[in-house]
């Protein structure tokens, strides 16, 4: 929307900059550009054990079996957690459609959810046996974009359980009617991930035995 | 990670008798030498070679030397693609082959990765490279194609068929396809020399063959001949982001050019199909005329006649159009 005048003020577009304090330097820039920064794996631990997630290869369904048979078999596996072992967890009230441990299926929300973790002595033992976890899934039609069929959508314009607020700024509805140009148009933005320079690993280390202390990133 | 068996060649013959002794008992061999490729295809678990064969020992056999003469240059295979890339008699004489280097992965991927492993570059496809997925004829023959019907936006226009639309992935071997290179291959009983043209093999019915390497041959080294179109040459890569990205399209062209009217044309195109692809018909639409806008659009029209689009990469035929178009009127203009 291009209005006739610029100067209408609008709270919810202040002006470039108004809004973003002074530039300070990022605390760690210095240190990750030179290599120097130190991520929670390259901090040893004494005796550790490794876990590697296992991923769902579906984007929606149900989990039907997982035959763990070839996966125990590789020397060095210690354990292999799957939904069972999570079945005491109280569930997330946000947590099942996010990649969380906590729902290891059967129900399969999204593509990539974790369907289980494979422990072993040494990393390259727990990677082998993920890859040798053998699941079969009831698949189902994934709904994936804003048109798909199965997919529920919310009035933004009102309140709902999750948006108890909804929030006033300016007046759009005579700002468009005064305008002396108004683009209608659609726009599309290509897929853009976060990529931080760490690989997602957490630590964790067990000093006694009521305490963990964990370093995640 | 699989467990493997890790040898160390000392010598060409060494890795082909170690190659023919492997392959009598085992489920498949495979040679290091950059690692660039076999080695993240391993941790994916996509290739579970049972026996691994150094080379990178075969330096000292003349593997990484690059000889550029007044016949042509001959490029090792353990030549690093960041070496061949900043070569300056390359530069000057080849250009198309340094830039398409250049343009080629990360600084850091071309100071480890060597030039023969770098045209037998496995494809990128993400159901071939995710064993996650149960179909890919490439990994699992017979199992079918999964990028057939789904996310295909990087996959080939030119050269698929029903059991693989894969995208050939590297740059190089365009510019080693637009120079009519040749590909020196040692192995068990003496050597051979094939034509570049005739190292990939199309998908068709078996696209789990992927060349026309016999068990237990290595690529020793590439020879291009010199000719007086490989100065006017060049290398045109769109992709996604400008850096450290796989081409969406690509172009190596070469031209003869005199008064204005190309002689012959030498086209190569990567990013678009399923292996290093030559435009015949776009070279002989060419041939005897001069390179303006209409010229270069109708031989880019003749390049993709036979172009198929599977959904989400139709846009590169367009695309690819438009970029061998943009890389002869570049080539035309080139001040040699």
């Amino acid at each position: 929307l291009i209005s006739g005048d610029q100067t209408m003020a609008n709270a919810a577009a202040p002006q470039p900059k108004d809004n973003m304090g002074a530039p300070a330097p990022r605390y760690d820039a210095r240190l990750k550009v030179t290599g120097q920064a130190r991520y929670s794996s390259d901090i040893p631990v004494a005796n550790p054990a490794y876990a590697v997630l296992v991923t769902s290869a579906v984007a929606k369904g149900t989990l039907t079996s997982l035959n763990l048979e070839a996966a125990r078999a590789v020397p060095g596996v210690v354990d292999i957690l799957t939904a069972q072992d999570m079945a005491d967890l109280k569930q997330a009230e946000f947590g099942t459609c996010s990649t969380s441990i906590q729902s290891l299926g059967p129900e399969i929300f999204h593509a990539g959810q974790i369907i289980a973790v494979v422990v072993g002595d040494t990393f390259e033992a727990a990677t082998e046996a993920a890859y040798r976890v053998q699941a079969a899934y009831r698949e189902e039609t994934p709904a994936a974009t804003f048109d798909s069929p199965g997919v529920n959508e919310a009035d933004a314009t009102k309140e709902s359980k999750v948006h108890k607020h909804v929030p006033q700024a300016g007046d759009a509805e005579s700002a468009i009617a005064s305008a002396d140009v108004v683009l209608d148009a659609e726009y599309a933005t290509p897929t853009q991930h976060h990529n931080p320079i760490e690989l997602f690993t957490t630590t964790c280390a067990w000093r006694s035995t009521s305490r963990a202390n964990s370093f995640m990133d | 990670m699989r467990s493997f068996v890790y040898q160390r060649a000392r010598g060409p013959d060494e890795a082909a008798q170690l190659a023919a002794s492997a392959t009598a008992g085992a489920k498949g061999i495979a040679f290091l030498a950059g690692g660039t490729t076999l080695t993240d295809l391993m941790k994916l678990n996509v290739m579970q070679p049972d026996t691994v064969i150094d080379i990178n020992s075969l330096a000292a056999s003349g593997y990484a030397s690059i000889d550029l003469g007044q016949h042509g240059l001959r490029l090792g295979a353990l030549v690093r693609m960041a070496d061949a890339a900043d070569h300056p008699g390359i530069k000057a004489q080849y250009p198309v082959i340094a830039q398409a280097l250049s343009q080629a992965a990360s600084q850091q991927l071309r100071n480890m990765a060597s030039l023969g492993g770098n045209v037998l570059q496995r494809t990128r496809c993400s159901y071939f490279r995710d064993v996650s997925y149960p179909e890919c004829n490439k990994r699992n023959p017979g199992s079918g194609c999964a990028a057939l019907s789904g996310f295909n936006r990087m996959h080939a226009v030119l050269g698929g068929s029903d059991h693989c639309i894969a995208t050939y992935p590297g740059d190089f071997a365009q510019a080693l396809m637009a120079l009519e290179a040749a590909v020196e291959i040692a192995g068990r009983g003496g050597g051979r020399t094939i034509p570049f043209a005739s190292l990939h093999r199309k998908p068709g019915d078996t696209p789990d063959q992927e060349t026309n390497l016999r068990p237990g041959e290595i690529i020793a080294s590439f020879l291009v001949p010199a000719a007086p179109w490989t100065r006017r040459s060049l290398y045109l890569k769109v992709r996604d982001r400008q850096s450290y990205e796989f081409a969406l399209a690509s172009a190596a062209v070469a031209l003869d050019q005199q008064g204005g009217i190309v002689r012959t044309a030498r086209i190569a195109l990567g990013g678009l199909a399923t292996v290093p692809w030559r435009a015949a018909e776009a070279e002989t639409f060419l041939r005897g005329k001069p390179l303006n806008e209409t010229n270069a659009a109708e031989a880019a029209g003749a390049a993709f006649e036979n172009a198929k689009g599977y959904g989400h990469n139709d846009f590169k035929i367009e695309l690819g159009k438009r970029t061998l178009s943009r890389a002869l009127l570049q080539a035309a203009a080139l001040k040699i």
